[in-house]
């Protein structure tokens, strides 16, 4: 390690002695620990950020703004155990509630299916192709957890291996293909370096679409494409990001 | 989610979640709403949130995603002072000096590229690590030590030059902290 990337670590290290059990700062802490340069440096570090963080503890939001969040956020009351059936429309909340649950379990129940439109063509296949008809999304979100729970719900593959900086990509949502024949690919969205970059998983029956080697890059029109297999998983990323700038996150 | 839970979830984070706003924001009233919108999302989705321990992580990443789909767009012009920073501790609190750094910083942080701005004002909360800050702010680790590195220097430069008492070293870290 330079210098300059011992810098580059040490500057996430929190005045507050957080960090102190972190392994990543171990080896950065033990050059630092006997160069006289980088010591100076660093006990210099500490006392300006302790310094910031104090001056940023100082601001406080108004408390009247924390009141009114307390106070207007709708939440369940916490009464006594009868107490809702004194007041007459919390009884009809209670019945439209209980139609409404009785529906979503209706839905839980019966699998999400992909609309027609999901379909894709077996005899001429392209990832580019499914990439491109990719809005609008079956499911729009932010939340990992919800996206990757709603593939599963689908049946559709769940993409399990993939490194860890798409952990903390930006998630946009999914979306699931079918070829007919019981092939299933799902697309789950994400946002990467301001642009898209979708993952496409592939079940048993729909992996002999993807012919390409793993680790190899081609180009479909606009989109770089690199396959990417690890035990029985397969998948194919797509994107427009240059390769080098996706190859770094691989 | 409870009430008693929703509450105990505002009284730990408004001010926490407040600063990052008002960094963001650069005004009171928008920092404010920014705040609010955060936790009426939580009121309504946080029950989604299956790791507790996520709650934190989970706050911010969805005030800079408010921030950048919402606010962004609509800023009104930055103003900064000791007016605009919300209310701040007291006197018995804090030192005038404080204050003083607290007015110097918000100005500073309201003139730097928000993609160091966001890191940095999460770092300074100190509530949060460099793998939650890279998460909250939808990047990777490597880019948030490296905005964190270039943005701290750059912030350092820039208040150093603006005072007459620079800030005092703190003794390197015991050895034995580390497995």
């Amino acid at each position: 390690m330079n210098n300059q990337s011992i810098k580059e670590i040490l500057s996430a290290y929190r005045p507050n002695g957080s960090d102190a059990r972190d392994p990543r700062f171990k080896e950065a802490l033990e050059i630092c620990r006997n160069d006289p340069e980088l010591l100076h440096w660093f006990e210099s570090q500490l006392g300006f950020d302790q310094r910031m963080a104090a001056a940023l503890d100082v601001v406080k939001g108004p408390e009247k703004g924390k009141q009114a969040i307390l106070t207007l956020a709708e939440l369940p009351e916490e009464d006594g155990p009868f107490a809702w059936w004194r007041k007459p429309w919390q009884r009809l909340s209670l019945g439209l509630a209980a139609a409404l649950t009785m529906t979503a379990v209706m839905i839980w129940l019966i699998k999400p299916a992909p609309s027609p439109e999901n379909h894709f063509d077996a005899h001429d296949f392209a990832v580019s192709d499914l990439v491109e008809q990719v809005m609008p999304l079956d499911l729009k979100s932010h939340d990992r957890e919800e996206v990757l729970a709603w593939l599963d719900n689908a049946g559709a593959p769940v993409p399990t291996g993939l490194p860890e900086a798409f952990e903390l990509a930006t998630v946009q949502g999914c979306r699931v293909y079918n070829d007919g024949k019981g092939g299933t690919i799902s697309l789950f969205c994400l946002t990467m370096d301001g642009e898209f970059v979708h993952v496409l998983t592939f079940d048993e029956n729909s992996r002999h679409y993807l012919t390409r080697p793993s680790g190899e890059w081609w180009r479909e029109g606009e989109f770089n494409i690199i396959a990417l297999e690890k035990g029985r998983e397969l998948v194919a990323i797509a994107t427009q990001l240059p390769t080098d700038r996706l190859a770094k996150y691989l | 989610m409870t009430r008693d839970f929703f509450n105990s979830v505002v009284h730990e984070w408004y001010h926490p979640l407040f600063r990052f706003a008002i960094s963001l924001c650069h005004d009171q009233d928008e920092a404010l709403d920014l705040t609010q919108a955060t936790f009426y999302k939580f009121s309504s989705k946080g029950h989604s949130i299956k790791d507790m321990n996520k709650v934190k992580s989970w706050l911010f990443s969805v005030m800079h995603r408010e921030f950048v789909d919402q606010y962004r767009k609509k800023l009104r012009r930055p103003t900064t002072g000791l007016e605009n920073l919300g209310e701040l501790a007291s006197e018995e609190e804090c030192p005038a000096s404080e204050k003083a750094d607290a007015s110097l910083l918000l100005e500073i942080l309201a003139g730097m590229d928000e993609k160091y701005r966001a890191p940095i004002t999460l770092f300074y909360l100190q509530n949060l690590s460099y793998k939650e800050i890279a998460a909250a702010l939808g990047v990777p680790i490597g880019t948030v030590m490296s905005r964190l590195c270039r943005g701290k220097e750059q912030l350092r430069t820039l208040f150093e030059s603006g005072l007459p008492e620079k800030s005092q070293p703190i003794p390197f870290p015991k050895e034995g902290t580390h497995e």
